[in-house]
């Protein structure tokens, strides 16, 4: 579509008289996430149709956040509230069903013409394909976390490939932040404290040493509590992918990573490992059976009885207990699986069969 | 703490709407870890009451105060006040998520630092002085998401400064560009100023959603993507609305014009793409709608 249009309606567009008063950005806020009221909306839009300065920063706010009507279920719901025209005008379905039937008729013909001059090849692609197999290498497939349990302890530390964690830098905690506050003076920009290590928690907990495990994901323990989150021949590939995925913001988010094991003892105890070492119980939260833990992007979760669902962002020394909570009442069912796409999109499901979503790397829940 | 009187509501049913809704929020919003009392967050909730001009009715009051985003609220004031557990529990959460953005807008490490870092600063709130704080948290109000708000000040933040250093060109580039520094020109007058008179009424009557989609689709070239993002709908959306809105303003021009006394043919010549010379436009006059450099830190405690 050109971006051109007829010079006098481009010169009045840019001559509209200007709003001087901004929106607040709670304001502007609020109308990226479509939680205004219809009438705040269509103010707050008349504002942006004035004002260029407005619009440039919702756009860079919007294009720097999630994709809020990333998946189709969304988008019709951003349609069913959207209360102005936008959504009104739709093509009638005669014209997909022509280009369809378009479709349909140019593969049809296609496939013949393919088929009668093909069609004599077809019995010779198994020995291709026989001869292809024998000579790959066998698959290194990964199993399933969900096998995991199925094995045995031994078979399992076998599979094991023991890293020596990296020495991560010193935790330093930004205490100097908080209490000493950050001397700016007029005309020199402030430079707050870069913390390349963990952060301090808010929590309570406090446990031994410090370790990070790799991204990984993990699988419910049906039956057992024994069970290892993943492999660390898994956890060293997920690693790189992470790595090279996180590439370009790598050295600002700067979060330790640091490889080790964790693991969901007998009791229901979070247990965790770095190295060669023994395992070591985690001090979460003590009246909670935990069923399950996962690792992803450095951060650790673990799951357990009564809707528990615990975050340690700096390998496993503090722990923060996330609420699964809806208008409806807080979640009470036993976590039996935390499982995350990526550092943002995770999931939690409970042996009630509720899911739990985040798109925000597990900061706020929302129920399925 | 505000009057509530001035706003609708007689401060008893406010006050009392509030205390019942403190009542039921206090605990579970988390401002006693924080180290805000009661009282205080009967304050706060009744401030914003006020400065969003929220106290018409009950319903609107408790409407109102069922939107905001609490705990998120209750966290940014106990950050402004010095809270050490608050800003604890701030970096845990946002620290990180500052950053990203940061590098997501600026797409420059060493910029992204540097925008992360003076918002970090200002979010501290010292003044100048060293005395005293004003932190920019105070201004949250609660009624977007926190993460978000976080965003769009950091995105005001990247607005300033691109648009405070988008001029600072270098002469040398600018001349190796073929640049040739002209003498100004005389006031630039439109051929028939009639055109524009009706483009600019017309673009007036329309709604605000399209004189939006068509600034920021033909001012800004803001591709259907980022519009549809924005908008939550699909392109395709867009891209028909557009298309719909261009058309109609198009011939609703035309009709202007042929009514202010120019023939079809004139009117159709002129809703041509004529070339800029012969309307001796000043492009880079009409297309400016920048304020100032610094326009978004006149902040106000007012809503909207």
């Amino acid at each position: 579509m050109s971006q051109e249009i007829p010079s006098p309606i481009r010169s009045a567009l840019a001559r509209q008289a200007r709003a001087e008063v901004h929106p607040s950005p709670d304001v502007l806020t609020s109308f990226i996430e479509r939680t205004l009221s219809r009438d705040e909306r269509d103010h707050v839009t008349d504002h942006l149709a004035l004002c260029s300065d407005c619009r440039e920063a919702v756009f860079v706010a919007s294009n720097a956040g999630e994709d809020l009507i990333a998946d189709n279920k969304e988008l019709k719901a951003a349609a069913h509230r959207q209360p102005s025209a936008l959504v009104k005008p739709r093509r009638r379905w005669t014209f997909g069903l022509a280009w369809a039937g378009a479709a349909a008729a140019i593969l049809l013909v296609g496939g013949i013409l393919v088929r009668q001059r093909f069609g004599s090849v077809s019995t010779a692609r198994p020995n291709v394909s026989t001869v292809a197999s024998v000579n790959q290498a066998p698959a290194v497939t990964q199993p399933p976390s969900s096998r995991a349990p199925s094995l045995p302890e031994t078979e399992r530390e076998a599979v094991r490939t023991e890293v020596t964690p990296p020495k991560t830098g010193s935790s330093k905690v930004p205490a100097a932040v908080p209490s000493g506050a950050p001397k700016r003076k007029s005309g020199q920009q402030h430079q707050p404290e870069r913390n390349s290590d963990a952060v301090p928690a808010v929590e309570n907990v406090q446990n031994g040493p410090s370790a990070v495990a790799p991204p990984a994901i993990a699988a419910p323990v049906p039956g057992s509590h024994s069970a290892f989150v993943e492999n660390q021949a898994d956890s060293l590939s997920r690693l790189g992918q992470a790595a090279a995925a996180a590439k370009p913001t790598m050295s600002l988010r700067a979060f330790p990573l640091a490889l080790g094991q964790w693991r969901i003892s007998a009791d229901g105890h979070v247990e965790h490992r770095a190295g060669t070492e023994t395992w070591t119980r985690v001090r979460v939260d003590e009246a909670t059976t935990f069923h399950v833990v996962s690792v992803v992007a450095g951060d650790v979760w673990a799951g357990g009885d009564a809707g528990a669902l615990y975050c340690s962002r700096d390998g496993g020394q503090h722990w923060n207990r996330i609420p699964l909570v809806t208008n409806s009442g807080a979640e009470d069912g036993t976590i039996t699986s935390i499982h995350f796409d990526s550092a943002q999109q995770g999931t939690v499901v409970t042996a009630g069969g509720s899911r739990w979503r985040t798109s925000d790397g597990g900061i706020t829940w929302s129920s399925q | 703490m505000a009057s509530p009187s001035a706003a609708g509501l007689p401060d008893a049913q406010v006050f009392a709407v509030l205390r019942e809704f403190c009542a039921q929020k206090y605990e579970a919003s988390g401002a006693s870890e924080f180290g805000i009392a009661e009282a205080e967050f009967a304050e706060i909730l009744a401030d914003l009451a006020v400065q969003c001009n929220r106290t018409a009715s009950d319903a609107d009051l408790e409407d109102f105060l069922e939107s905001l985003h609490l705990e998120e609220l209750l966290l940014a004031r106990a950050c402004a006040k010095g809270s050490e557990i608050a800003w604890e529990t701030f970096l845990l959460r946002y620290r990180v998520t500052l950053y990203e953005t940061a590098y997501k807008m600026a797409r420059e490490e060493s910029t992204a630092r540097e925008l992360a870092d003076s918002l970090y600063a200002e979010l501290y709130g010292v003044d100048s002085k060293g005395q005293q704080r004003t932190s920019k948290l105070r201004y949250y109000q609660g009624r977007g998401s926190f993460q978000g708000w976080l965003r769009m000040v950091l995105a005001q933040e990247y607005v300033n400064r691109y648009r405070s250093t988008r001029h600072e060109t270098s002469l040398d580039e600018a001349v190796d560009a073929g640049q040739q520094f002209p003498a100004r020109e005389e006031a630039a007058t439109l051929a028939d100023s009639r055109a524009e008179i009706a483009a600019a009424a017309e673009l007036a009557a329309l709604d605000p959603e399209g004189r939006f989609l068509l600034a920021a689709y033909y001012l800004d070239r803001r591709t259907l993507a980022e519009i549809a993002k924005l908008m939550g709908v699909h392109e395709s959306t867009i891209s028909r609305k557009l298309e719909r809105t261009t058309l109609a303003l198009r011939k609703r021009i035309r009709k202007r014009m042929i009514q202010a006394g120019m023939s079809p043919r004139q009117a159709d010549e002129a809703m041509q793409d004529v070339d800029v010379r012969d309307l001796r436009l000043n492009v880079n006059e009409t297309l400016r709608q920048e304020t100032p450099d610094g326009a978004f830190y006149k902040e106000k405690d007012e809503c909207g």
